[in-house]
């Protein structure tokens, strides 16, 4: 983690990026008519990085996404669902927001979802609640479970 | 005996509180809009209420001959996922007296997104408001619950 140090007439603030690896997972079965959300609570993954910044909840300025990139273990790849759309949801005030989308997916075991640029998650990372979902929607109807383990990539902008 | 009977009274109400759902969580299932166009399968995540659309009436599209997309949708890089499994109902959360609010809902006729409050009528029907600004300026639907197999 590399920090950038701004400087500006309203204080100083502080720029870090933290890298989550965050494992969605279904047992199965998904059902063609029943698009499925594979939801993740984020609680302590933010702790360290947090108090390395000498950080609470109030310091944060504004956050958002800049790289996603999604892997299967699965032999038929991402090839029995037709998209996958990553959102994040909190509690309090905060809005759900869709933070990335791949559509289509493929056959292929991994592949980067562009985020989406504007998203400022900063009142989600604030609240204690908070959730990254999945949402895939199936082609079929397929019994088996299904994991994706996600790399999400933040930019966390911190004000004293 | 008058004891006893207020005792076994007391002892059934407490045990059938504990197995009905919270108040809120009787929006879960799966409703199906006035136009009778689509289904929706309302779920909760964290302490609000989301829904996405799991049955369309008519999940082809005739224009292209392929499940329909979101293409009204404002974020052009949206425009090509499927309308089925879209989240269209955001963020609401359990006021009281059978009353959702603070949400949002989406009408992919024609992509604009409305502040939305949602009253249960009965236990199968809801009364979705979708409005700009005030609550009076708006539209309401009233949605049914779905039946299994249908």
């Amino acid at each position: 983690m590399s920090a950038v140090l701004l400087f500006s007439a309203c204080g100083k603030q502080t720029k870090d990026n933290i890298t989550l690896d965050i494992t969605f997972k279904s047992d199965g079965p998904f059902f063609e008519s029943s698009p499925e959300s594979l939801q993740h609570q984020l609680a302590e993954e933010l702790t360290v990085f947090m108090k390395q910044h000498n950080a609470t909840e109030a310091n944060i300025k504004a956050v958002k996404l800049i790289s996603a990139s999604f892997t299967t273990a699965d032999s038929a790849g991402f090839a029995d669902f037709n998209s996958l759309i990553l959102n994040m949801m909190a509690g309090g005030d905060s809005k759900a927001k869709e933070i990335a989308v791949q559509n289509p997916l493929s056959k292929e075991s991994s592949f980067s979802a562009q985020p989406a640029g504007d998203a400022d998650l900063s009142e989600h990372f604030k609240s204690k609640d908070k959730f990254l979902v999945c949402d895939l929607t199936p082609k079929a109807d397929r019994e088996s479970p299904f994991e994706i383990k996600a790399k999400l990539t933040f930019e966390f902008t911190f004000k004293d | 005996m008058k004891k006893i009977s207020i005792v076994l009274g007391a002892a059934l109400m407490c045990v059938l509180m504990a197995f009905a759902p919270a108040s809120g969580d009787r929006l879960l299932g799966i409703w199906q809009s006035g136009s009778g166009k689509a289904g929706v399968k309302i779920e909760k995540i964290g302490t609000k209420y989301y829904g996405k659309i799991v049955w369309l009436k008519e999940p082809i599209d005739p224009a292209t001959s392929k499940p329909k997309v979101d293409k009204n949708n404002p974020d052009e890089k949206m425009r090509t996922v499927p309308l089925k499994g879209y989240r269209i109902l955001k963020d609401f959360t359990y006021k009281d007296n059978d009353e959702w609010g603070d949400g949002t809902i989406y009408d992919p006729e024609n992509g604009s997104t409305y502040k939305s409050v949602i009253k249960m009528k009965d236990n199968n029907t809801l009364d979705i408001r979708g409005y700009i600004g005030v609550q009076a300026l708006g539209r309401t639907d009233t949605w049914k619950r779905m039946k299994l197999g249908k």
